[in-house]
């Protein structure tokens, strides 16, 4: 009987306690909220206390933009020096951690701004970003956000970055590889607040022993080169690898035509008309895809990830993928894989370029302009020049790299001549290709 | 109700009161966050999915969508299949190694423990990289002839990768569980057995394997719930279709932002794990009440 009343008892507290945390939770995002609101019409929030403090706060904020503008870089340099720090969060594999972590010492040496880099991943970065909106915490620790161009979509729907478009400050934003980056990232509507740092690309590879270099197929002839291969061509599973649902928009370019996708807008009824009927060869999408999958290794079977397609090609299961150049630079640099023996190429109509992974500053960064100085510093020619030659199977985002870059370096991460991906330039769409991922499971894997 | 009792529990309250909000805090708040979720109210989003929240919406995509139907159903029958083998492994194993004295024994009993040691993702790499065509395990069981040209042992829609990686993971559980009840079972028991002229199947089928039961039955639901739930070898070694939901979460949840989707399955994962540990208990309580 005792047991039971207290065990009644405690639960009851539990669920109050819940109730309680998440109410209390809740009215702090109604408080953001309601500041928001008042920041934007300053004559009506003149009653209370705290309503007054967030003004003054969002004039200087205000003010401070519009003196960003009219500000030398000189100045900004300066001010950044005044912070002294910046907190730098970062995701990627281990190599990754190590590059970047030798990034920001060499940051630090020259322009005396101490850099704490914090090795994560984008999900977790964009979470702590939300709980500190909903707590209303109006300086974070955050300076510096490494994602790509979903997360970064994320981020702007719910309210996180800066709303301040840095590429109009940063000098070195000047020389990016395409102005369309400046407002662009897979089609996802940047408005300057999000600076490219990487060009990752996928390529097709290839087996030399086993594939002719003079009959390379193109995406038109890759259904009969399956046929006449059977079971020598697969794809990784595009919900676990990039290189997959890379392959699947530019599939549905090829097939479709890049023009009905660049830059539309996007609607699950539109896409799904489109993926539905027939194509350039006169097969939807998903018959084509299924019927290429009569003829792919293990039909059925889809690698889970980069590095299970990667390890099939490695292990001559298979002789021809889609795979990251940077994946391939990787296995190289391992002995993994025999660079002799692969071959790399962009079969025509071409494959998307991208992802850009790149950097926003938070709205609750604490040290903006050693943010600014950071992100500048990274898409300087330097930095993008150690990333062609040591990271390896990356391209520069900005321009005036890839020609200092020596041909021994290119050939040996395989990389394609710039140019001829800069011709073709099929940028992702980054809300169709989620979406075709998700149908992929049903239309595809299922079937 | 005397006043002097009604003090006392008060007394229990308020010590117990700490810890239980401690509890609350760590345990049941996020529950709730993810439960209120699941009804579209944006508690994990940040702002609402939906407008004119809460609703059943996302139950009723769930009910509907055969993604989801199928994860639920992929992760209840490969666990289950999954556990079985490493029941009767583990089981085997430890009987032998209670029962008999063999050269190499020692060694034997530190090898079949190192699975405890190796992390979950580790395992799951390891054994793609085993039964991945040209694999060792993979050719080895080819050179056999028990499998066949073109067979798929990972990421194939029978989850047999995840079986053998999971079980792998498991037999230590089950021979530990089971060796622990070994050597509680009575040995005069065995002895008089032994006086009346039993021979060892006897011994086996009347004492030991009654008499452990209980605490093979135990260690079964616990691993069951820990491959049920499961995310790094169902993610490695699974197909892209069926997948565990674990990995349906994941894409949702990671890839694409759909809070209120995922936590629905969250939800659903969490039910379906106390109804099967419910059953499950009265089942065996059943039957061993019979025994």
């Amino acid at each position: 009987m005792n047991t039971t009343t207290l065990a009644i008892v405690a639960v009851i507290l539990i669920i109050v306690a819940g109730a309680a945390g998440y109410f209390a939770g809740k009215g702090a995002t109604q408080t953001v909220t309601t500041t928001v609101t008042t920041t934007q019409t300053v004559t009506q929030t003149a009653a209370g206390a705290g309503g007054t403090v967030t003004v003054t706060q969002t004039v200087t904020q205000q003010a401070e933009q519009a003196m960003l503008i009219g500000m030398s870089w000189d100045q900004i340099v300066q001010k950044a020096k005044e912070e002294g720090e910046v907190n730098w969060y970062g995701y990627g594999a281990e190599w990754d951690r190590l590059f970047y972590q030798k990034l920001a010492q060499e940051f630090e040496k020259e322009y005396g701004i101490k850099v704490n880099y914090v090795h994560g991943d984008w999900f977790s970065t964009i979470e702590k970003l939300k709980a500190d909106k909903q707590a209303g915490k109006e300086v974070g620790e955050v300076d510096v956000a490494f994602v790509w161009s979903v997360p970064f979509k994320e981020a702007m729907d719910q309210g996180l970055v800066w709303d301040f478009p840095v590429v109009l400050v940063l000098p070195n934003a000047k020389k990016l590889i395409d102005p369309s980056l400046m407002l662009y990232n897979d089609m996802v509507p940047v408005a300057g607040k999000f600076v490219p740092f990487v060009w990752w690309q996928v390529v097709f590879i290839y087996n030399k022993k086993y594939v002719d270099e003079n009959n390379l197929p193109n995406f038109d002839t890759l259904l009969d080169w399956a046929k006449a291969n059977p079971g020598k061509f697969t794809y990784s599973d595009p919900n676990k690898g990039g290189s997959g649902h890379t392959f699947l928009i530019s599939v549905i370019y090829w097939l479709y035509g890049y023009d009905k996708f660049a830059f539309k807008p996007f609607s699950e009824e539109r896409a799904d008309k489109i993926f539905n009927s027939p194509g350039k060869n006169g097969m939807s999408l998903w018959e084509y895809l299924n019927e290429l999958e009569k003829y792919m290794y293990q039909p059925g079977n889809y690698p889970a990830g980069n590095a299970a397609a990667m390890e099939l090609f490695a292990r001559e299961e298979v002789w021809l993928e889609p795979q990251w150049l940077d994946v391939l630079a990787e296995w190289i640099k391992e002995g993994r894989v025999n660079p002799d023996e692969v071959g790399t190429y962009d079969p025509d109509p071409g494959i998307a370029v991208g992802g850009f992974d790149g950097m926003f500053i938070p709205w609750n960064a604490p040290n903006k302009f050693a943010a600014m100085v950071l992100i500048n510093y990274l898409i300087s020619e330097e930095v993008q020049y150690k990333l062609v030659t040591e990271r390896g199977g990356i391209y520069p985002v900005v321009q005036g790299v890839w020609e200092k870059v020596p041909d021994e370096i290119k050939q040996k991460w395989k990389m394609l001549p710039i140019e001829e991906l800069e011709e073709k330039f099929l940028q992702r769409h980054a809300e169709y290709m989620f979406y075709a991922m998700k149908k992929w499971t049903d239309e595809v894997a299922r079937k | 109700m005397p006043a002097v009792a009604l003090k006392g529990r008060l007394t229990i309250v308020l010590f117990l009161m700490p810890i239980t909000l401690f509890y609350a805090l760590v345990w049941l708040y996020p529950l709730i966050l993810v439960f209120l979720q699941s009804f579209g109210v944006p508690t994990l989003s940040g702002k609402p999915e939906v407008e004119g929240y809460p609703t059943t919406e996302f139950y009723r995509e769930f009910a509907s969508s055969p993604r989801y139907l199928t994860a639920l159903w992929f992760s209840f029958w490969n666990s289950l299949v999954a556990v079985l083998v490493s029941i009767l492994v583990g089981y085997l194993l430890a009987l032998v190694l209670f029962l008999y004295d063999f050269r190499g024994k020692r060694f034997i009993s530190v090898l079949y423990k190192l699975p405890l040691f190796v992390p979950y993702l580790v395992a799951a790499f390891m054994w793609w990289v085993l039964l991945v065509p040209k694999g060792y395990v993979y050719e080895f069981l080819k050179a056999l002839g028990v499998i066949g040209q073109g067979a798929q042992l990972v990421n194939d829609p029978l989850g047999i990768g995840i079986i053998v990686a999971n079980t792998w993971m498991h037999i230590p559980f089950v021979a530990l569980v089971s060796l622990g009840s070994l050597k509680l079972v009575d040995p005069s028991l065995v002895e008089a057995a032994r006086v009346l002229g039993a021979d060892m199947r006897r011994v086996l089928r009347h004492i030991y394997i009654p008499l452990t039961l209980p605490g093979i039955l135990a260690s079964l639901q616990l691993i069951f719930l820990s491959m049920f739930g499961g995310f790094s070898v169902a993610y490695i070694l699974g197909a892209s279709f069926p997948t565990y939901m674990s990995v349906t979460i994941y894409e949702d949840v990671v890839q694409r932002y759909l809070w209120s989707i995922g936590s629905v399955q969250a939800v659903i994962y969490l039910i379906s794990a106390l109804v099967i540990t419910y059953t499950y208990s009265k089942i065996s309580r059943k039957g061993l009440r019979r025994i």
